[in-house]
């Protein structure tokens, strides 16, 4: 059954688990990892509605070296390569042990169940995990909410696969659509959830969400649907963002704050006097925005301040060098020479070409594409920026290049002669291959990660704090382009 | 019993590639040779890593054309030192000090260690051999404070029979620095062990715990490649379970026929470097020997007996900082060598005195008139930067072997491979398709929306 609003949600259960499930897939980059939605679930759950015990499972929970465990599922393969998949966290047994804890009464047995749900191409550890509560509970299960992204850009995927295998009554399974309630989501983390003996480290970094939205609608982007299909970005107050941070500061020794929001410098007052009043608690802390700025909302008195509040490193949305290609994609906002400036500024106000102070996404494995401008941009971000970052594109069901591609990648058949499902559009799994292979069926999978193991080698190792550049004037750097330049195959 | 204390002293240097490897072969041969003759031998081996960092002490910092080289003292602490030489004071005096060296552009650590050692021995007699003093007989009497009487020079002939005695450490080192030949007959091309005594040594060295063996010869000789083949052959007969063997720059590609190849692995070699042979016979130019088919052809044969391509297994050394030389042509043959073998070592050039020489090193020698042996350390490209070459240069090729030996997904990135990636790398590179286009009315467009935009 999908929910949206918080009177078929709140029902007077006073007693709930929170679940962040364990993930499948090839990588997972788990520094960041925390499940703030949940959290924000938490603090408002006690607060607004009076919940006396709450209780985080949180299968992500990362451990010193900000890592998790991971253990080999299956193999995948696409095309000339084979992928291997990778069960991310605790494992489905281990969280069904801690589930039967509060089964038999061992520990408070919970009115509901709150699982969030991230990536799409991520549910199936969603439904295991549903599974798992069932044996847990021996079918007698209490109501068991599932919220998040997943569920919010594909509600009908969520009520019809995360029942699979189940036999949870309709009214006991609720997929909750959307945002609950703004209060919810202006939440504080709860972050006194981790203070539980599942837990042997204590996170030292969390994530914070002062807005919500934004104007635009990137081709690859789901944001929009995922705020309502509304464009407004809505700002937390700046001296309650601030707080928040000094909260976290003093009573969990929390150092490292990392801004996720969808277009973090768009209200540029609003975060100048965040900023501001950040300054103001004198904290010795560091922040970072690993989603990204907008380069061109960059500018030198926002970045100075940026710095000064804290920020280590910057993360910028270059995605591709061609102004064409950027307004195929729906970017008309983002050119290259708008990206050009932005590095100039951070280089004035002190962040570091080619140390990682600066670092550049670039997207590919996008539909009809130009590899080649792919291939340009990122030398292009190696040289101007000196750190790329590599994002194979996954279709992201609520976003333009999904709707258009939809009918493709819900045709496709995987080796068994199954029809695709979410987790084949992971862009790991480079979804468009057989598509670009149309146009260019010289194409192989394994010049996918070719292109990506090249933007990892442009960001080799320094001598002398500097890379090598392929622009270089020196005699070596001429000879290298030369010898390049020669060996070109036509 | 007479008490000989052995110490192989810190390295005083800017980096220490290959740290694990720095094993003194020679003042171990003459530990196990005067331990046959009754000696009580104790071993101080300032460069025995037991643990994986290198404890490393910065010394200064020595600019060259606005890069600043930081100098380091590698080795154990000197707090360690002394300590052991104050334990050594107390409970095992010696009666005499042999203080080796490696490298003679390490004769600062010798020139420290001689001076500590003096403070806890004063009634010792302390000798010194090795490298420095064989290169620089005057400038080791006027800086190391020891009767001139007292330096070796040149290999000890009678010790070179002897193996490298490795028990003479309290804790037996995870390496241990193999001979391939004899030296004992000093001149004369040198001849290969006895197979039996080799691999019987690797056998005992096993025992004793090391893991990882480096034939530490110079070169082994093209000539001896039946020996070889026998060699490998006796040593894949021992079971010698998670050991490794590595053939560390003295093989040349011409060596590597398909009848050595085959009998490699199975021989526990698991790591080969390529030596760089060079050609001093012209006298106008320094030349390399080996051409890119030896290579290619060594690296393919290699591939077929089970060495993974590109994964730093084979590596081909490249010695450069030649006075003289084309820096573009160094360039093309480093790409070219990471492009046929995978890998590529750039080893600056070691200048010695009394080793070959060649009219361009005598053009480049004559420009000098200030140089201490430390200066010499080839990690500065002395002798190039005499020829006016610069030292920016050099820095951007090693930056550019950065990139070529980079590893991602374990294997380095094949820029002049035929892959598509490689291909519009190139095609990229060509047309400078990394350059911002120059759209001047599309800019005009797009400032405009924007503009419009953030009003909104």
């Amino acid at each position: 059954m999908i929910v949206k609003d918080s009177s078929q949600i709140i029902v007077g259960g006073r007693k709930a688990l929170l679940i962040n499930p364990p993930i499948y897939d090839t990588q997972y980059w788990a520094y960041w990892s925390q499940p703030h939605g949940l959290l924000k679930i938490a603090t408002w759950l006690k607060q607004t509605h009076g919940y006396t015990d709450l209780r985080l499972i949180d299968c992500l929970a990362t451990n010193e070296k900000r890592k998790v465990k991971h253990r080999l599922i299956d193999r995948v393969a696409r095309g000339n390569v084979s992928k291997i998949r990778r069960a991310f966290g605790m494992s489905i047994e281990e969280l069904e042990s801690h589930l039967r804890e509060h089964a038999s009464g061992e520990n408070f047995r919970p009115d509901e169940i709150w699982i969030t749900s991230i990536m799409t191409y991520w549910w199936e550890s969603t439904r295991d995990v549903i599974q798992a509560i069932e044996r847990a509970f021996d079918g007698n299960v209490p109501r068991i909410l599932v919220g998040g992204v997943y569920p919010t850009l594909y509600p009908e995927h969520a009520d019809k696969k995360l029942r699979l295998g189940t036999r949870i009554p309709d009214e006991r399974l609720l997929i909750v659509e959307g945002e609950i309630d703004t209060v919810a989501a202006n939440s504080w983390l709860d972050l006194s959830l981790y203070n539980d003996k599942i837990y042997k480290w204590q996170p030292k970094y969390t994530i914070i969400t002062g807005s919500r939205g934004c104007p635009f609608n990137c081709a690859y982007c789901a944001q929009l649907k995922l705020n309502g299909m509304s464009r407004k970005v809505r700002s937390r107050s700046p001296e309650d963002i601030a707080a928040e941070i000094e909260q976290k500061y003093h009573d969990y020794g929390i150092r490292e704050f990392a801004f996720y929001e969808d277009n973090l410098l768009f209200n540029r007052e609003d975060f100048l006097n965040r900023l501001a009043e950040i300054r103001k608690r004198n904290l010795k802390i560091e922040i970072y925005a690993p989603e990204g700025i907008e380069p061109r909302l960059v500018e030198y008195e926002l970045m100075s301040e940026m710095r000064q509040a804290g920020f280590q490193r910057v993360h910028l949305a270059l995605e591709t060098i061609d102004n064409d290609i950027a307004r195929k994609w729906n970017r008309r906002q983002a050119t290259i020479e708008k990206f050009d400036e932005a590095v100039e500024i951070l280089t004035k106000v002190g962040f570091r070409v080619g140390s990682q102070d600066m670092n550049a996404f670039v997207i590919f494995g996008i539909p009809d594409e130009d590899l080649q401008a792919v291939m340009n941009t990122a030398l292009y971000a190696s040289k101007r920026v000196g750190s790329v970052v590599p994002m194979l594109f996954t279709p992201v069901p609520g976003s333009i290049l999904f709707e258009q591609h939809r009918n493709y990648l819900e045709s496709q058949t995987n080796a068994d002669g199954e029809n695709w499902d979410l987790h084949d559009f992971n862009g790991k799994l480079l979804p468009f291959l057989e598509y670009n292979q149309r146009k260019n069926p010289a194409l192989q999978a394994s010049d996918y990660l070719q292109i990506e193991n090249l933007m990892m080698h442009l960001n080799a190792s320094k001598i002398f704090n500097k890379r090598f550049d392929i622009t270089s004037s020196s005699l070596v750097g001429k000879t290298f382009r030369r010898v390049m330049s020669e060996n070109i195959t036509v | 019993m007479t008490k000989l204390l052995l110490i192989n002293p810190p390295a005083y240097d800017y980096r220490l590639e290959w740290a694990k490897w720095h094993q003194p072969l020679g003042l171990l041969q003459i530990g196990a040779m005067l331990r046959s003759r009754g000696f009580d031998i104790k071993l101080l081996d300032c460069l025995n890593f037991s643990s994986r960092q290198i404890r490393k002490k910065k010394l200064g910092t020595h600019e060259i054309s606005g890069y600043n080289f930081h100098k380091w003292r590698f080795g154990l602490p000197e707090e360690t030192v002394r300590d052991t030489l104050c334990k050594l004071q107390r409970d095992w005096y010696p009666d005499m000090v042999l203080v080796s060296s490696l490298n003679s552009v390490w004769w600062e650590g010798v020139r420290d260690t001689v001076s500590l050692v003096k403070k806890y021995f004063p009634d010792t007699q302390i000798f010194c051999g090795g490298a420095y003093p064989t290169a620089y007989p005057e400038h080791a009497n006027q800086n190391i404070p020891i009767s001139a009487n007292n330096f070796f020079r040149g290999a000890v002939a009678k010790a070179s029979s002897f193996q490298p005695d490795i028990s003479l450490y309290d804790k037996t080192p995870l390496q241990a620095g193999i001979l391939y030949y004899n030296y004992a007959n000093l001149g004369n091309v040198p001849e290969p062990r006895p197979v039996d005594e080799i691999v019987r040594e690797i056998i005992d060295k096993a025992r004793l715990g090391v893991t990882n063996f480096g034939f530490f010869d110079e070169e082994i000789l093209p000539q001896h490649h039946d020996e070889l083949c026998n060699l490998l052959d006796h040593i894949a007969k021992e079971k010698l379970k998670n050991r490794r063997i590595s053939l560390m720059g003295n093989i040349s590609p011409k060596l590597i026929t398909p009848d050595v190849a085959k009998r490699l692995r199975p021989a526990y070699v698991r790591e080969i470097f390529f030596r760089c042979n060079i050609d001093f016979n012209n006298p106008k130019f320094i030349t390399y020997q080996d051409q890119y088919n030896d290579y290619d052809i060594a690296t393919r044969t290699l591939e077929k007996f089970q060495f993974r391509p590109r994964s730093g297994e084979v590596t081909a050394m490249l010695v450069a900082g030649f006075p003289y030389e084309d820096i573009a042509d160094l360039t093309e043959r480093t790409i070219t060598l990471a492009h046929i073998v995978g890998s590529v070592i750039v080893v600056p050039y070691q200048y010695s005195p009394g080793q070959e020489s060649h009219p361009l090193i005598t053009k480049a020698l004559n420009q000098n008139g200030h140089f201490t042996p430390e200066m010499w350390n080839s990690k500065l490209f002395p002798l190039a930067r005499l020829s006016g070459k610069k030292i920016e240069e050099y820095i951007e090729l090693l930056r550019l072997t950065r990139l070529l030996n980079s590893k991602y997904r374990s294997v380095t990135f094949d820029f002049l491979g035929d892959s598509l990636t490689a291909n519009l790398f190139r095609q990229s590179i060509n047309s400078e398709g990394y350059t911002l286009p120059q759209t001047s009315e599309g800019t005009a467009k797009s400032v405009e929306l924007t503009e419009a935009l953030h009003d909104r």
